[in-house]
């Protein structure tokens, strides 16, 4: 954990939530999970004028040592987040979009619209190419985790990295 | 006269068994080859099963009316010195019985996939890999000869892994395909010492030459290492945790192959070998230890999950442990039958879980789900009949099978220890089932609001339905028409007789009362014993750590850098390197055309051997 | 015989005189004809001993299918090195082809011969095409000294054979593979006798301890390179042993235990050097020693089981590890990388390549009913037989082979595509045709592997 750049409020706060969490996997039924949240947002609540700070990170290494002794051995997980039943399960049908520059032209001619229309875009992103570069605004690894363009940097420009956006394989099939 | 009659009779009745396997493997394979895209292929697909299982139902009726097991030798496939290999099929018993069950559950799972697949884009070769899956087994269930029975083995293994990793972006699913074929493969250690010591001592690989040939041997090698190819297909205990892994592929893989066939592949095939393990006392007592460890280490596990696939998953692994339990009392046919009655509600279950995950949107956990009851009322139906015939609910197929056999466990007097152990995973098995139920479908919705929850597909219903109908007179057709042929035990007192119930109702009975308790607000959390088979006892924790570490570190620290680049390197190439230059590194040395101490050295010879000369004369 | 080797000998003048601009096409076409004339051998393998009795060549049911591998390969060799020797002169890319075309000739002549002593001129003929190759058309600098070790190892290691070779022939006046039967109460056996006949097929297979040559030899060779070595080779040495355990039977059944042991134990350490192997060519190279591990075992065991079980072995493994070097050399084409990790997923681009690598792990891995398994289900049966002690090794190492297929095919063909690959060419028919030509043999011989089995002695 990168706990040696947290602030003291970050590390509680992440307490907090990684505890509900745990309480939500141990009590599956929700009023019994209401009743456990209550009391663990009470248990928070207590301590939270605490001004020492010895006296707080005290508080917070019990609170951590608790969380450990009473974690679930296998807490809940959405889906699709890592460690779930689903994540990354589409990635197989992800076909990157260069491939279709591979493509035979008995085939692209099958799709004569959409690879005119591809064709304006490279030319336009060989266009917009060399301003992108030089800010240093970079896609996250992994390419852009959501639909929505980022904000064009002047009015009437592309939005930066718009190429990786629209090029954007389906998420899932 | 007569004899020659039946003679006749025979031939015929062996050659529609031959043509009748002939056509059902034209009719499986047909779609494999077929490459026309005027057909949907899955579509086809499905009804080549459809159709094969009516065939199949040909070989069925003539065991029934006949009574009679067949064997067809068809084609000498070739000789390695003096051994020859045939292909060899046989249609007996177990296979009449097993190819229609397996082609029916297939049959439906295949439909279910067609709507669980429908939006993959490979739906086609999905329908593709199942098939070839399908054929593999029937050549595992059919084959007469060790080496085809391989094959089939082999083919089920390896179509274990494709189906696995079917979703091969991820790389859980990877990992748990490889984890799948490594542990078959350390079964497949079993198969390769059986099929070297009958190689050794029979000669042959014929099945029947084998049983005919090691009467008077020692067979507890050849056993112990049919127990652990078993094993390993069959995921018992030590070998097991790659089936709750391979839940990682998508349901219907779930459904064929990790509940009703593959994984019998094992038990099968012990029960085709049996004539070999009821010869050594050392195999039988393996068989009943490992099975019952296995049904309630397992049993104990499924009590903890959470993933509603994985609780299906420890359920099945129980129930295997507990037909190898079967076998280790001596009663192949009454595993047999258990193995039957077991593809199609188990099946059921996972089409079930099916429907429920793809209902939530891909949610898997149990803590998430609720009040199913009410929102598919046909899957809530089918997933209580199923764990009903789980249970072993008298009249549902279920209790035919395992009501015999906990009878037959509690009339034997084999270890009482291992035999209350079985009890004990029976009992469990009302607790997890009862778990699924709370939990599923009964209570308050737990999941978003907006999941696309819709089960009035044709082809769910129907496939559902099939199985459902399965479930429900199975037990009793097969009973019915095919009596077993040990006497079963007749007298017994009463409470023996309702064993099997009574265990179960008590399982029952407290698992309500701890729900009960549960739901007052008393405690949280609890400690190691729930930790113990929540994280299946450990095991994947340390051994799955341990041992790839050791073996890699060894490959890389001991076989790579210390043997291969430091010692042979310099006992090899090195050392000759070394040696040959000091040695031209002296001779050097004098060849540096020093002329005067050159020629000083050959006078000063030439003088002393002429001395010498001189002397000697 | 001379309807192979005349033809293969005509292929030189063909390769000099044609036009460059048809250079390629009439040499792979002339070639796949000879190795379809080649096939018309195994007609006449139902019989036992010679046949094509010629006065220094003759085939028998050992060496014929191990040459029609040799004229197999040839044309395949071809195909597959056409893409990377496109940026060549003229002038090298014929002589390539003649070093390719020398190197069959010297192959069949080596397979063929019926006079030891040729067959040890052929067998170290063999080895000047090879270094050519290597050292001239290898990739990195470290061809050198892979050159040196190939060329050093199996010298040092044939000499002792020389040596026994003019023994034999002294006493006895003859070194015909054909008249074996008579002079061989002549011969003197005595165990270095034994040990300097063996040394330089060991080396050759290799054994493992003397094997640092090979991996060296596959990574540093151009794909051609590697495809001969993997495929055929290798096989000399197995031929070899197969051959010349006929004149010196050991006269201790005790010579034959550590090198049984040390094979069998590097079945094991080479399969854990894979299992942590990143680059392809390597992983591949050192599988091909573990393989060669269980052909020395069955070989030394001297049972015909054993003859037959390498035998068979030895032609799958031939198809197999030949076309993995091909697979490993079409990725390297497109990604210009042997190491694994940077290669992964690609699957997703190339579906039906991700079946071709299915299909070869699954040979490598020995699935049966393919001729791997029974070679090696042969191999694993006989040194049962010899001492059921083994299977632990020869078991431990199938489970070790899985485990290192599955991986370098998991690794490279499963789980996302890295977002650092940006673009990959297609592959072109003519790769899909090298892999279905590898492939359709092996499937071929589940049919009727007696092709490659019924080797009586």
């Amino acid at each position: 954990m990168a706990s040696a750049f947290l602030t003291h409020r970050q590390k509680v706060l992440r307490l907090y939530k990684r505890s509900l969490r745990h309480v939500e996997s141990w009590a599956v039924h929700r009023d019994k999970y209401r009743y456990f949240a209550c009391m663990l947002r009470a248990r928070f609540e207590e301590n939270k004028n605490e001004k020492d700070m010895l006296k707080a990170t005290q508080l917070l290494k019990a609170g951590e040592e608790e969380f450990w002794d009473k974690q679930h051995p296998q807490p809940y997980i959405f889906p699709d987040s890592p460690g779930g039943t689903s994540y990354e399960r589409y990635e197989c049908y992800k076909l990157p979009e260069w491939v279709l520059d591979y493509w035979h032209p008995s085939e692209k001619a099958q799709y004569p619209d959409y690879f005119a229309k591809r064709e304006q875009w490279k030319k336009l992103r060989l266009q917009t190419w060399s301003r992108e570069g030089d800010k240093g605004e970079m896609t996250p690894a992994g390419g852009p985790r959501t639909e929505a363009l980022p904000p064009a940097r002047k009015e009437g420009d592309l939005p930066p990295m718009w190429w990786q956006f629209v090029t954007r394989p389906k998420q899932c099939p | 006269m007569m004899g020659q009659s039946e003679h006749i009779a025979e031939i015929i009745i062996s050659s529609l068994m031959s043509m009748t396997l002939m056509l059902l493997m034209g009719i499986l394979g047909f779609p494999i080859i077929i490459n026309n895209t005027k057909y949907n292929k899955a579509i086809f697909t499905m009804k080549a099963v459809k159709l094969a299982f009516f065939w199949s139902l040909l070989p069925a009726g003539l065991l029934i009316i006949t009574g009679t097991d067949f064997t067809i030798n068809t084609w000498e496939w070739f000789h390695i010195s003096t051994f020859t290999i045939y292909t060899s099929v046989k249609i007996d018993y177990y296979a009449a019985v097993f190819l229609p069950v397996a082609l029916y559950v297939t049959w439906s799972i295949l439909q279910f996939a067609l709507w669980y697949m429908e939006k993959d884009h490979n739906i086609d070769q999905f329908f593709k890999y199942l098939l070839i899956f399908l054929i593999s087994m029937i050549i595992l269930v059919t084959a007469n000869n060790l080496f085809q029975l391989f094959i089939g083995w082999e083919g089920v293994g390896i179509m274990s892994f494709l189906l696995i990793s079917w979703w091969f972006g991820r790389p859980d699913a990877n990992s748990a395909a490889l984890q799948a074929v490594l542990y078959n493969r350390t079964g497949d250690l079993g198969l390769f010492v059986m099929m070297a010591w009958t190689m050794t001592s029979t000669n042959s690989w014929e099945l029947d030459d084998i049983f005919l040939h090691s009467q008077n041997q020692n067979m507890t090698m050849p056993a112990l290492a049919l127990i652990l190819a078993a094993a390993g297909k069959s995921a018992q205990f030590g070998l097991h945790p790659w089936l709750p892994s391979a839940m990682e592929g998508p349901t219907p893989v779930s459904a064929l192959l990790h509940s009703s066939t593959m994984v019998v592949a094992g038990i099968f095939l012990l029960i085709r070998f049996y004539p070999i393990i009821e010869q050594s006392k050392t195999a039988m007592t393996t068989c009943l230890w490992l099975g019952s460890l296995t049904t309630l280490f397992t049993a104990a596990c499924a009590l903890t999950q959470n993933d509603i696939k994985k609780i299906i998953a420890f359920s099945t692994s129980s129930q295997l442990g507990f037909m190898m339990v079967t076998i280790g009392l001596g009663q192949p046919r009454l595993a047999f039958l258990h193995i039957c009655t077991h593809a199609f509600f188990k099946a059921m279950l996972f089409m079930c879980s099916g429907v429920i995950i793809h209902s939530l949107k891909n949610e898997q956990d149990i803590r998430k789900m609720g009040g199913m009851y009410f929102l598919t009322p046909l899957t809530a139906s089918c997933i209580t009949l199923g764990s009903l015939a789980l249970t072993g609910t008298p009249f549902l197929s279920g209790f035919y099978s395992k009501d015999a056999i906990i009878e037959t466990l509690n009339s034997s007097h084999l270890n009482a220890c291992a035999l209350s152990m079985t009890l004990i995973a029976t009992s469990f098995t009302a607790v997890y089932s009862l778990r699924i139920l709370y939990y599923v479908l009964g209570g308050q919705p737990r999941f978003n609001s907006l999941s696309p929850i819709n089960e009035n597909d044709p082809n769910l219903n129907t496939s559902l339905m099939r199985l459902a109908v399965g479930s429900l007179i199975f037990g009793q057709l097969i009973t019915m028409s095919l009596p077993p042929k040990t006497t079963s035990v007749l007298t017994m007192t009463l409470t023996m007789k309702m064993t099997a119930i009574l265990v179960t109702l008590t399982g029952l009975t407290t698992a309500l009362l701890l729900t009960q308790s549960d739901s007052l607000h008393k405690k949280l959390w609890s400690h190691l014993p729930l930790h113990f088979t929540t994280l299946l006892g450990f095991f994947p924790l340390t051994i799955h750590r341990l041992l790839p570490k050791l073996t890699l570190q060894m490959g890389h620290l001991i076989s790579s850098q210390l043997i291969d680049q430091t010692w042979f390197k310099l006992l090899g190439p090195k050392a000759i390197l070394k040696s040959s230059m000091s040695l031209s590194k002296y001779i050097n040395t004098i060849q540096l055309g020093l002329i005067k101490l050159h020629l000083m050295s050959f006078t000063i010879a030439l003088l002393t051997t002429a001395f010498i000369y001189t002397i000697m004369t | 015989m001379m309807k192979i080797l005349t033809p293969t000998l005509m292929l030189i003048p063909l390769t000099w005189l044609s036009s460059f601009s048809h250079l390629w096409r009439p040499t792979l076409s002339y070639s796949f004809i000879i190795s379809t004339l080649s096939l018309t051998w195994i007609k006449n393998m139902s019989e036992t001993g010679w046949t094509s009795l010629g006065l220094y060549m003759a085939t028998d049911t050992l060496s014929t299918p191990l040459i029609i591998l040799t004229c197999w390969l040839l044309p395949l060799m071809i195909l597959a090195s056409q893409d990377h020797m496109k940026t060549e002169s003229q002038t090298r890319q014929r002589l390539y082809i003649t070093l390719l075309i020398f190197l069959q000739l010297f192959l069949i002549s080596a397979f063929s011969s019926t006079e030891l002593i040729m067959f040890y001129i052929m067998f170290e003929a063999t080895l000047i095409p090879t270094l050519m190759i290597i050292t001239r058309w290898g990739n990195q600098l470290e061809r050198l000294s892979a050159g040196t070790y190939l060329l050093f190892y199996t010298l040092i290691s044939s000499l002792p054979l020389l040596v026994a070779l003019l023994m034999i022939q002294t006493n006895t006046g003859s070194l015909s593979l054909t008249s074996a039967q008579f002079y061989f109460s002549l011969i003197p056996q005595h165990n270095f006798l034994w040990l300097a006949c063996f040394l330089a097929f060991l080396v050759k297979m290799p054994l493992y301890g003397l094997h640092l040559w090979l991996p060296k030899a596959h990574v540093e060779a151009p794909i051609a390179g590697s495809m001969i070595l993997a495929a055929v080779l290798l096989k000399l040495g197995g031929y070899g042993m197969t051959r010349i355990s006929t004149i010196v039977d050991p006269i201790s059944k005790n010579m034959t235990y550590p090198f049984i042991t040390l094979a069998l134990w590097g079945v094991i350490m080479t399969g854990l050097v894979c299992l942590q192997q990143m680059d392809l060519k390597s992983l591949i190279a050192y599988s091909s020693v573990g393989h060669m591990g269980l052909v020395v075992g069955g070989v030394l065991t001297q049972t015909s089981w054993g003859y037959s079980g390498a035998l068979i072995l030895m032609i799958a493994h031939g198809l197999t590890s030949s076309a993995l070097f091909c697979l490993a050399n079409i990725n390297y084409e497109r990604t210009h990388s042997r190491i694994m990790y940077l290669t992964r997923g690609l699957q997703i681009i190339f579906p039906l390549m991700a079946i071709w690598w299915l299909s070869f792990t699954l040979a490598n891995l020995a699935l049966p009913p393919l001729p791997n398994m029974m070679g090696e289900l042969t191999i694993i049966v006989c040194m049962f037989n010899w001492s059921w002690w083994t299977i632990i090794f020869t078991g431990l190492g199938t489970l070790i082979t899985a485990a290192y297929s599955l991986h370098m095919f998991t690794t490279t063909q499963r789980g996302a595509l890295p977002p650092h690959i940006t673009s990959l060419t297609p592959m072109n028919i003519k790769e899909h045709l090298l892999i279905i030509l590898h492939l359709l043999p092996l499937l071929l011989l589940i049919l009727k592997p007696e092709i490659i089995t019924c080797w009586s002695s």
